[in-house]
């Protein structure tokens, strides 16, 4: 009897340790989970505060606002995703900007357009809008638009209501949706140490060395394989990019701003990858004509630069994208040809 | 025992090696112009594959010694072969080690489950920030299927001086984590890690690395073979038989197995070497060791890592271009990867501190805020530094 109540009394002292262990523990956690909070929430003020601003997005969004401060019209405004963000120089063209961020698809456009014209009606006489190979292409609703910086930037910029549209359209999952949604800063740490866009000594944390360099010419057609696969292989025209881009037009028509559709360069290679595949551009456009001459009845401009650089790939960065030196280059033709625009429309 | 060891070797066979084989002897047919074409199944690998078969046949061969009773529930013989924490990646659990523990009842102690709960974010840390930020600088330097085609030899060397510790941080951060949720759980799993960079030579090395498996192919391959206790020339050939099975463990590929015929080779050469490098008892000795050690260990990463024979040959064919010295010097100078290497200094501190025992002699790290505020940096780190890629661990494909 003696040994049986030891033995529970023995018991009782371990489940009453174990409890008290417990609560200790459990305090602890919650102390670690509360300091860890309040920390990670000023790490994620200080990173929208001083570092989101200097990101390259967000030096997109700076232009944003200077176009909201202008008192003046301007003359034409670029928009579209990172083929104009590269290939225009605005300053070739007098009184433009170049609006577009890389990535952006036309739901984006919408959204950056609409807000500018519901805040200054007449902040432009001309929109100079991207209408590339891959511009409906359903991959310009997938993650690939939809990168941490990105849905922050996009955050600001479009109703949650499209943005959870732009969700449920991507490979994303929800929960990394909501963190860079809210978080910005997760995983981004290495930003503070940027200046002026870059990152002193410390290259390479989210890029590659190679990639980011301009593709060696004996690798351009390799590219083409690569950005084809990467943002053509999905359905040609996605409905929800198709309704944004019908939407841009009205938005345009209804205040009085033209529309200049614009085919930014391509290499050869690129060319011959589609034709490889199979892929014509020739019915692509015919159903954007189509599309477009239901908005604008009396007809529209289109600027096509998709062959521009053909002879020379030594221009192109990569087998779609042009670049430093060529984008000089071809903004100044650009220039040129939208002043031979004005002069026939005046 | 043979039945069973058969069975379970066949089935690894059929979804691991299968697809390997049959591209060999298709190959071999097409060198003598044979019509024989045998179909390669592309099919899907069941998770962990080689490290379940590897506990299960470790049950067999125990039960068979007589080291460890029959399992006569079938429950506890399903969990011990699929313990999660360790299914995916190891540690491979002997069944005298594991089995027993799930006959105990747990409870819940402080001490243990603060330890594993370190444990976890540890092996944290190092997967989200060391490995898969070095993935980024090596993936940039060393080709991989995709990118096979241009690679710039002497890049390709810093990216396996970095690849070296990526594969460590991924690997040993996810036993680490293992460990760690057994920990938390009350269950004690074996360390399959222990700082193997500082090893004086590479037969510590393999002493030190992925623990759990060289102790698998040394009880059940190698003293089966007759261990050191034979010719030296049998001894050889023990040794090269068991590193071309861990090589082809590792993988049906080519890489794979002279990976592991060189580690053997280098295990061979240390000990035919022996009486001319005598071990002297100073730092400098130790530092020139631990170097080799690890210069050793990374000439065999850059057969693991290249992604077939081609590109090897082309690396080394490369290596003889001096215009790829100054592409790579032009490069490293512009875009060093700086913060890659400041993580393996960090790394190299903490584990330095570890395998000193700094860690237990110093009053301070014993201190509760001393602890309470490195986890705090620790877990703040992963937050700011940690890559949010969802990158797979580079061991789930084995």
């Amino acid at each position: 009897m003696a040994g049986t109540a030891t033995i529970r009394a023995m018991s009782d002292v371990r489940v009453v340790s174990e409890r008290s262990e417990l609560r200790t523990f459990l305090i602890h956690v919650l102390a670690f989970a509360l300091i860890f909070a309040c920390m990670v929430s000023l790490v994620n003020l200080l990173y929208i505060q001083y570092v989101i601003p200097q990101k390259i997005v967000f030096q997109t969004n700076s232009v944003f606002d200077s176009v909201l401060l202008r008192n003046d019209s301007l003359q034409y405004v670029f928009v579209g995703d990172s083929h104009p963000y590269f290939a225009i120089d605005a300053q070739y063209i007098s009184n433009s900007v170049n609006l577009a961020s890389i990535s952006e698809n036309y739901a984006i456009t919408y959204h950056k357009l609409r807000i500018l014209t519901e805040r200054r009606a007449n902040f432009t006489h001309t929109i100079v809008l991207q209408v590339d190979p891959h511009s409906f292409r359903s991959e310009m609703l997938k993650d690939t638009s939809l990168t941490p910086d990105n849905i922050y930037f996009y955050s600001q910029v479009v109703p949650f209501a499209t943005l959870y549209s732009l969700y449920e359209n991507s490979n994303i999952s929800l929960l990394k949706f909501l963190t860079y949604r809210w978080l910005p800063s997760v995983g981004n740490g290495i930003d503070f140490l940027r200046r002026d866009g870059h990152i002193p000594f410390f290259f390479n944390i989210g890029g590659d060395s190679i990639g980011v360099h301009q593709v060696p010419l004996n690798e351009m057609k390799e590219s083409a394989v690569n950005r084809v696969s990467k943002k053509m292989s999905g359905a040609e025209f996605e409905p929800l990019l198709v309704d944004f881009y019908t939407a841009i037009l009205s938005l345009a028509k209804e205040n009085n701003i033209s529309v200049i559709l614009i085919v930014y360069p391509h290499s050869k290679e690129f060319d011959e990858e589609l034709v490889r595949r199979n892929i014509s551009l020739d019915s692509y456009y015919q159903h954007i004509d189509s599309m477009t001459q239901e908005v604008f009845v009396q007809g529209y401009t289109v600027l096509n630069y998709y062959d521009y650089f053909f002879n020379d790939s030594s221009l192109m960065y990569d087998a779609d994208h042009i670049t430093k030196e060529a984008s000089a280059l071809f903004s100044a033709d650009v220039a040129d040809r939208l002043t031979l625009y004005e002069r026939m429309n005046q | 025992m043979t039945g069973s060891i058969l069975c379970t070797c066949t089935y690894l066979f059929v979804f691991k090696y299968l697809g390997f084989f049959a591209t060999i002897i298709n190959d071999v047919a097409s060198a003598f112009h044979l019509q024989y074409n045998l179909a390669v199944l592309s099919i899907i690998i069941p998770i962990g594959l080689s490290f379940h078969t590897f506990q299960s046949m470790s049950y067999v061969i125990e039960v068979y010694r007589g080291r460890q009773s029959v399992q006569t529930h079938f429950g506890k013989y399903a969990l011990y072969v699929l313990f999660y924490p360790q299914l995916v990646a190891g540690p491979i659990e002997r069944p005298q080690h594991l089995m027993p523990q799930f006959e105990i009842e747990h409870t819940f102690e402080y001490a243990r489950v603060m330890s594993g709960l370190r444990l976890i974010l540890w092996g944290l840390f190092k997967k989200m920030v060391i490995a898969d930020t070095l993935a980024l600088t090596v993936d940039a330097f060393v080709p991989t299927m995709s990118t096979i085609y241009y690679f710039n030899s002497f890049l390709v060397v810093v990216g396996i001086l970095f690849f070296a510790f990526q594969i460590y941080c991924d690997f040993s951060g996810y036993s680490d984590m293992a460990v760690g949720i057994g920990r938390v759980m009350g269950f004690s799993l074996t360390q399959n890690f222990n700082r193997p960079y500082f090893s004086k030579s590479i037969s510590e090395f393999w002493r030190r690395w992925h623990i759990s498996l060289c102790t698998w192919f040394r009880d059940y391959v190698y003293i089966p073979l007759g261990g050191n206790r034979v010719s030296k020339r049998r001894w050889i050939f023990n040794i090269f038989v068991v590193f071309a099975i861990s090589g082809l463990w590792h993988g049906a590929n080519w890489t794979f197995l002279l990976w592991g015929l060189l580690n053997g080779f280098f295990i061979v050469m240390e000990d035919m070497t022996r009486t001319y490098f005598r071990k002297k008892e100073s730092f400098l000795w130790d530092i020139k060791g631990m170097l080799s050690t690890f210069l050793l260990s990374c000439v065999a990463w850059l057969f693991f890592r290249m992604p077939d024979l081609k590109s090897i040959s082309k690396f080394f064919v490369l290596l003889l271009d001096p215009s790829q010295y100054s592409d790579a010097i032009t490069l490293l100078v512009r875009d060093f990867p700086t913060f890659s290497l400041i993580l393996v200094v960090v790394l190299l501190v903490v584990e330095y501190a570890q395998e000193s025992g700094i860690v237990e002699t110093w009053r301070v790290c014993k201190e509760k805020w001393f602890a309470f505020s490195a986890f705090l940096l620790l877990a703040l780190s992963i937050y700011l530094f940690g890559v949010f890629d969802e990158k797979a661990f580079i061991y789930f494909q084995f």
